[in-house]
């Protein structure tokens, strides 16, 4: 086993056992502007492990797909941040 | 061969990041400690990945398609922070106690746009 074998094989890991934890806080909230943080970081991991499939492989296909991802990533944040938290906390008030 | 390994422990610097936020995410209490720990695999650990490319490509035309990728990265991570951080201020989702100085609260715009 080369140190190439070792270190994907850790890398793999690494990146499994990040999407599992972000994957928990984005089931267990509480609140939606936890889960829009928690997508945030799954999107960013996404991000992360195409680079590292980039690497691994070396191949650059995943370059044009990584820069739409870094480009709109945000839209899905800001647009819960913006339109979403606020029905959110109508309903947490009604609830009150 | 060399430079395959130090790609490659490039790329784990940056999984090691991304394991950190998602730790951190599961961990502190409050929107903006999450926010914090957030941001970390947004920027450094996108950047390190990107350097890790770089040097395992060892070409111009890949460094010059990586050098947006990180300045968009760059840009938009603070913009959805921002717009997160904001609405949960507004939202009453952060701990009043554990702050020092609130000095959102001495502004009245705040006040009468966070309907």
């Amino acid at each position: 086993m080369t140190v190439q074998t070792i270190l994907i094989i850790v890398i793999a890991a690494v990146f499994g056992v990040a999407a599992l934890l972000a994957i928990i806080r984005m089931i267990i909230g509480p609140s939606i502007l936890d889960r829009a943080i928690a997508s945030d970081v799954l999107l960013t991991e996404v991000l992360c492990i195409l680079g590292a499939d980039a690497v691994m492989n070396h191949h650059t296909e995943m370059l044009p797909v990584m820069l739409m991802i870094a480009a709109t990533g945000i839209l899905g944040t800001v647009a819960v941040a913006r339109f979403v938290a606020r029905r959110d906390r109508a309903r947490e008030r009604a609830d009150g | 061969m060399t430079l395959d390994i130090v790609a490659l422990v490039l790329v784990l610097i940056g999984a090691v990041l991304c394991l950190t936020a998602s730790i951190g995410l599961l961990r502190f209490s409050d929107v903006p400690s999450r926010l914090h720990a957030a941001t970390k695999p947004q920027v450094l650990g996108m950047m390190v990945i990107a350097v890790g490319i770089a040097v395992a490509m060892q070409s111009w035309a890949t460094l010059a398609f990586l050098i947006p990728i990180v300045l968009i990265q760059m840009a938009t991570a603070p913009i959805s922070a921002h717009m997160v951080a904001r609405q949960a201020y507004r939202n009453g989702s952060v701990d009043q106690n554990i702050m020092i100085i609130d000095e959102l609260a001495d502004d009245h715009d705040v006040q009468r746009d966070s309907g």
